[in-house]
């Protein structure tokens, strides 16, 4: 599978399924992909005090996550009864395996 | 005098022989002695020694032969055909001299020079031979003489086909005082008209072409404005005087009544330094009290249904208060109001408006004799209790009152004193009402401290007018066993299930426990579902005085951060949400 | 022609003309243009700056300093015009034949986004070209950027700042004007000029400009007295002056427009967009197009038929209206 990156889905404002009505269509960039390679100590140590049960009972999590860095800019649209609406950091511009 | 056209146009072409007429610009008097004198103004051009004016008849004429040479010798904007030339005629009443210019009035002739020699017989129809192309609408002035306001001959085609014999009448289904003079083909106004009566005259003109054989009839429309001029006095339709009563509301700026002033002359708004029919107001008081204090706002525009579908002027004067009215103020008095058409050249151009005012004093007091309250042992820190109020206080504007909480014995007991922290007072700012909440829930539980006694002190901020009353606060019911040493209340805010929250002591809840709102609408609704410690106060849109204490009472009123989710925003808090939403601390998050 | 910051150039390179100009700019800044005419030192200036580059020079569209060539224009021609006149000569050099062919390549772009577009007829919904220009806008990175940059200026003002302007018109128009010019004509026309065949994609059409910030007023000022304003600002008066150049309902031409050049028009009415004569529909109808900017003609006095033949040329505009009705097919 592919490292963590950024990916693209062409949707209409309404499909992003938070309240907004709009058939305006827009580019969705979401993170998504492989984290191994950005694994540290932390998640080893992290993950062998899980296995010896000196964490007991934890949702610690042990390997990094693909997520956005940094969000685009506010989007502006035009809504289904003709007002203008804002959307804040809801598309992702960078990602990283944090 | 005076030209009733901006603009006269013609065409000019190769060829056109020296000593030719052009046109014939006319101008109107204004007193039947008057003569008017042409002359041309613009000397900076080349071109102009090409032409010169009757100075009686304002005919203008071909000084020279028009050339090819000539066409090429013009520098102009454009490269193509035809060249623009721009002349300017002036009009004097007297022997005119060149310096004038600037202050006569002057009239633009653009002359269309077409790089070709002028048609042949022919090539040109017949509505060309009668009529140039673009026809502008002249203008006369009301109540001015009567004579000669166009020349219809088209004095450039005169030559190309001199056989034919044209004339010109002027076709009216009614009777219209606009006539032909067959002598000259000029179009002449023959009596005064009044803009009042009727601004626009539209008038169909008929070319009449003899050819060699037959007769034949070319027609064209003209619409002849009539211009205003300031010679109505200004009335009152109905009443010249308004009661005006000063009361709760005493403001700066508050407007009080409406008087209307009728003008049937218009008032024009463009150009700005324009005066003409514009009314000027004198307060007629000497008294520096009303001056200071009352000032009129004039108003007007333009209607043309109540003037017999004839443009004139409503004007509006009220009644305007310049500062705060102070509530000890009593006073009554007949406010006259001078209102006069500077322009009108009558004695009767002037408007006496009356304003009947009368100032009553507001008295500050309470209405209720004692107030008095019982709250729920279970409420929580920040829960409100109740409002005190002096007597029409949500009426008051401009006028500021704030309230006070006092122990009515203050020779007690350290210990007994302490009971009285109990309950306290805030201010809501806007409406000159005082908040009572809990303040601390630790002493509710003391036997001793179940009713207590208070003095509500309001004063009023400018003259220092203080109103008392009494306050009683009893404490009811069974305190929460559970948890009672609880040292911080949670958010109720902060839960996104109906379960959760009612099963939650909250900050700020009254009951003690928090209460669901269930919302039912799609999108983003005004009534979303949220959870909050007090239906009646949160959300309701206001971040009031007990609630701007802490944000976790209702950050749905009072969050200042960005809202995530959907929602719309107000100026603090959430308007409108999507689903539920649901808050920690002062940030806000709506989801379905 | 010359282009007017050369030709100030070349002006200033002669000590004669250099110093006329200074005079002629020093007599323009009474504004009084009566008193200005009357004096003798002004008149011998400008018979001076007839005969030089500066009589006939021209600006271009989105050049480099183009106020400031505008400036240099009007220094001249302010003095030349009469001021009340209805129209004047616009600054800017006429259209050229490669702009028509980039219109064709407009039209052509618009013709595939709508065939496209035609699939929405298979979605059951109704085809909204104006929606599809949106679409375009939207996948496009500079366009999407402007435009999102444009909404957010126009907005009212956030609600924690909020004075008690719902949102600053200047601002707002500024915006405008740099979204006009930065983003390609082939995603910004088709945004504005869309063809519309029901209420959705006029009232869409009719937003484009965020019209409740650049348009709508709570007073509508008398269209001369917006004129007026208009004229006191370079840009504004040679937006205008262009307009009615290149929009002129002219009877001698199969299209009415002059020298039958749609694009012409097109180009200097968006060059009005963000200006104090601001342009727009005036409602959301898609059958009859009305196009105003907000004014009215009350309070005229005498001047009644000259402000509404000045309404006339946006209102009733045969050239615009076609122009328009091309441009979506
Ligand atoms: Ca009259
Ligand atoms: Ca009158
Ligand atoms: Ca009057
Ligand atoms: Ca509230």
């Amino acid at each position: 599978s592919k490292p963590c990156s950024l990916r693209k889905l062409v949707v209409t404002v309404s499909q992003l399924g938070i309240a907004f009505v709009s058939d305006e269509t827009i580019a969705f960039h979401y993170c998504s992909g492989e984290c191994d390679a950005s694994r540290k100590n932390y998640d080893f140590v992290l993950e062998a005090m899980k296995k010896k049960g000196l964490l007991r009972k934890n949702k610690a999590r042990h390997r990094p996550c693909c997520r956005p860095t940094a969000y685009e800019e506010d989007f502006l649209f035009l809504d289904n009864s003709f007002q203008y609406k804002t959307i804040h950091e809801f598309s992702a511009k960078a990602c990283g395996c944090i | 005098l005076y030209f009733p056209q901006r603009l006269y146009t013609e065409n000019i072409y190769v060829g056109q022989q020296q000593g030719s007429p052009l046109l014939q610009v006319i101008s109107m008097r204004e007193f039947p002695t008057e003569r008017p004198y042409f002359f041309l103004c613009s000397h900076r051009d080349a071109f102009t020694s090409w032409f010169h004016i009757d100075e009686a008849s304002g005919v203008l004429y071909l000084n020279k032969t028009l050339e090819w040479s000539d066409f090429s010798s013009l520098r102009s904007g454009s490269v193509r055909s035809p060249k623009d030339l721009t002349l300017k005629v002036g009009v004097s009443s007297t022997p005119p001299m060149k310096v004038m210019c600037t202050i006569l009035p002057t009239v633009e002739v653009k002359l269309s020079f077409i790089n070709d020699t002028a048609p042949s017989c022919g090539q040109v129809e017949l509505s060309t031979l009668c009529f140039p192309e673009k026809i502008s609408n002249p203008h006369i002035t009301e109540n001015r003489e009567p004579g000669a306001l166009r020349q219809l001959r088209r004095f450039t085609h005169m030559s190309i086909c001199p056989n034919y014999t044209i004339s010109y009448g002027v076709v009216a289904g009614s009777s219209v005082p606009f006539a032909v003079d067959d002598s000259t083909s000029e179009l002449v106004v023959t009596a005064q008209v009044d803009r009042e009566e009727k601004e626009v005259y539209h008038l169909d003109i008929v070319c009449m072409v003899r050819t060699e054989r037959n007769l034949e009839e070319v027609f064209r429309s003209l619409h002849v404005n009539i211009y205003d001029e300031d010679d109505n006095s200004p009335y009152v339709n109905g009443t010249d005087t308004e009661d005006v009563l000063v009361e709760f509301d005493r403001s700066e700026g508050t407007v009080f009544g409406t008087l209307f002033v009728y003008d049937r002359d218009t008032t024009p708004v463009y150009p700005t330094n324009q005066v003409q029919n514009k009314l000027v107001g004198t307060l007629m008081t000497n008294d520096s009290w009303i001056k200071n204090n009352f000032a009129i706002e004039h108003k007007f525009r333009e209607e043309k249904a109540i003037f017999g579908n004839v443009r004139g002027t409503v004007h509006e004067y009220k009644l305007k208060l310049s500062q705060n009215l102070s509530v000890t103020e009593q006073r009554s008095f007949l406010l006259g109001y001078l209102v006069n058409d500077t322009t009108f050249p009558g004695p009767e151009g002037t408007v006496l408006l009356h304003f009947n005012v009368t100032v009553l004093p507001v008295p500050i007091r309470f209405s209720n004799v004692t107030y008095s309250f019982t709250v729920s042992q279970k409420a929580t820190t920040y829960s409100q209790i109740g409002k005190v109020c002096v007597e029409n206080c949500q009426k008051f504007k401009g006028i500021d009152v704030t309230y006070q909480l006092e122990i009515v014995d203050r020779n007690i007991t350290a210990e007994a004193q302490s009971c009285y922290w109990a309950v306290s007072l805030a201010q809501n700012p806007n409406d000159n009402t005082g908040v009572l909440y809990v303040n601390d829930t630790k002493v509710l539980r003391r036997p001793e401290c179940q009713e207590l006694e208070y003095v509500v002190i309001a004063q009023e901020q400018q003259n220092k007018l203080q109103a008392k009353t009494q306050l009683t606060v009893s404490f009811q019911g069974e305190a929460d066993s559970l948890k009672t040493d609880e040292p911080r209340f949670p958010a109720c805010a902060e839960k996104r299930q109906r379960g959760d929250c009612e099963a939650t002591r909250g900050l700020g809840a009254p009951t003690g426990r928090c209460q669901w709102r269930q919302g039912r609408d799609k999108g983003i609704s005004k009534r979303y579902s949220t959870c909050s410690p007090n239906l009646g106060t949160c959300p309701d849109g206001y971040c009031d005085a007990i609630e701007s204490k802490n944000i976790s009472i209702c950050p749905q009123d009072c969050s200042s951060e960005a809202i995530i989710g959907g929602y719309e925003r107000d100026l603090y808090g959430i308007k409108a949400g999507h689903g539920t939403c649901y808050c920690f601390e002062g940030k806000c998050f709506c989801e379905r | 022609p010359m282009d007017c910051l050369r030709a100030s150039e070349v002006c200033n390179q002669n000590s004669q003309c250099s110093s006329r100009f200074r005079i002629m700019r020093q007599c323009l800044v009474g504004r009084d243009r009566t008193t200005m005419l009357a004096n003798r030192e002004c008149q011998a200036a400008l018979e001076v700056l007839q005969d030089s580059p500066l009589y006939d020079c021209r600006c271009k569209r989105g050049m480099k300093r183009e106020l400031q060539c505008l400036q240099s224009y009007w220094s001249i021609h302010m003095g030349l015009n009469e001021g009340e006149e209805l129209y004047e000569t616009s600054p800017y050099e006429p259209m050229h034949l490669s702009d028509e062919f980039r219109l064709a390549s407009i039209i052509s772009a618009m013709d595939s986004a709508s065939a496209k577009g035609n699939l929405c007829f298979d979605t059951g919904k109704p085809c909204n070209p104006c929606l599809d220009a949106t679409k375009a806008c939207n996948l496009n990175d500079t366009c999407k950027k402007q435009r999102t940059a444009l909404l957010a200026t126009c907005s009212p003002a956030a609600p924690i700042s909020q004075a008690h302007e719902p949102c600053n018109r200047k601002r707002c128009h500024r915006g405008l004007r740099q979204f006009f010019d930065r983003v390609q004509t082939e995603f910004s026309y088709p945004l504005l000029f869309c063809s519309c065949r029901d209420k959705a994609c006029a009232e869409r059409r009719r937003q484009t400009i965020m019209p409740a910030c650049s348009y709508e007023e709570k007073s509508k000022p008398n269209c001369l007295e917006l004129r007026r304003t208009c004229r006191s600002d370079p840009l504004c008066r040679s937006r205008l002056a262009d307009f009615h150049m290149n929009c002129q309902t002219t009877p001698h031409s199969i299209t009415s427009c002059p020298n039958d050049n749609y694009h012409g028009c097109l180009v200097s009415y968006v060059g009005l967009i963000g200006s104090d004569v601001t342009p727009n529909y005036v409602d959301a109808s898609h059958t009859n197009i009305t196009i105003s900017p907000w004014c009215g003609c009350r309070g005229s006095g005498n001047h009644e038929a000259e402000c509404e033949a000045f309404l006339r040329d946006f209102r009733e505009n045969t050239c615009l209206r076609n122009a328009i009705q091309a441009f979506g097919y």
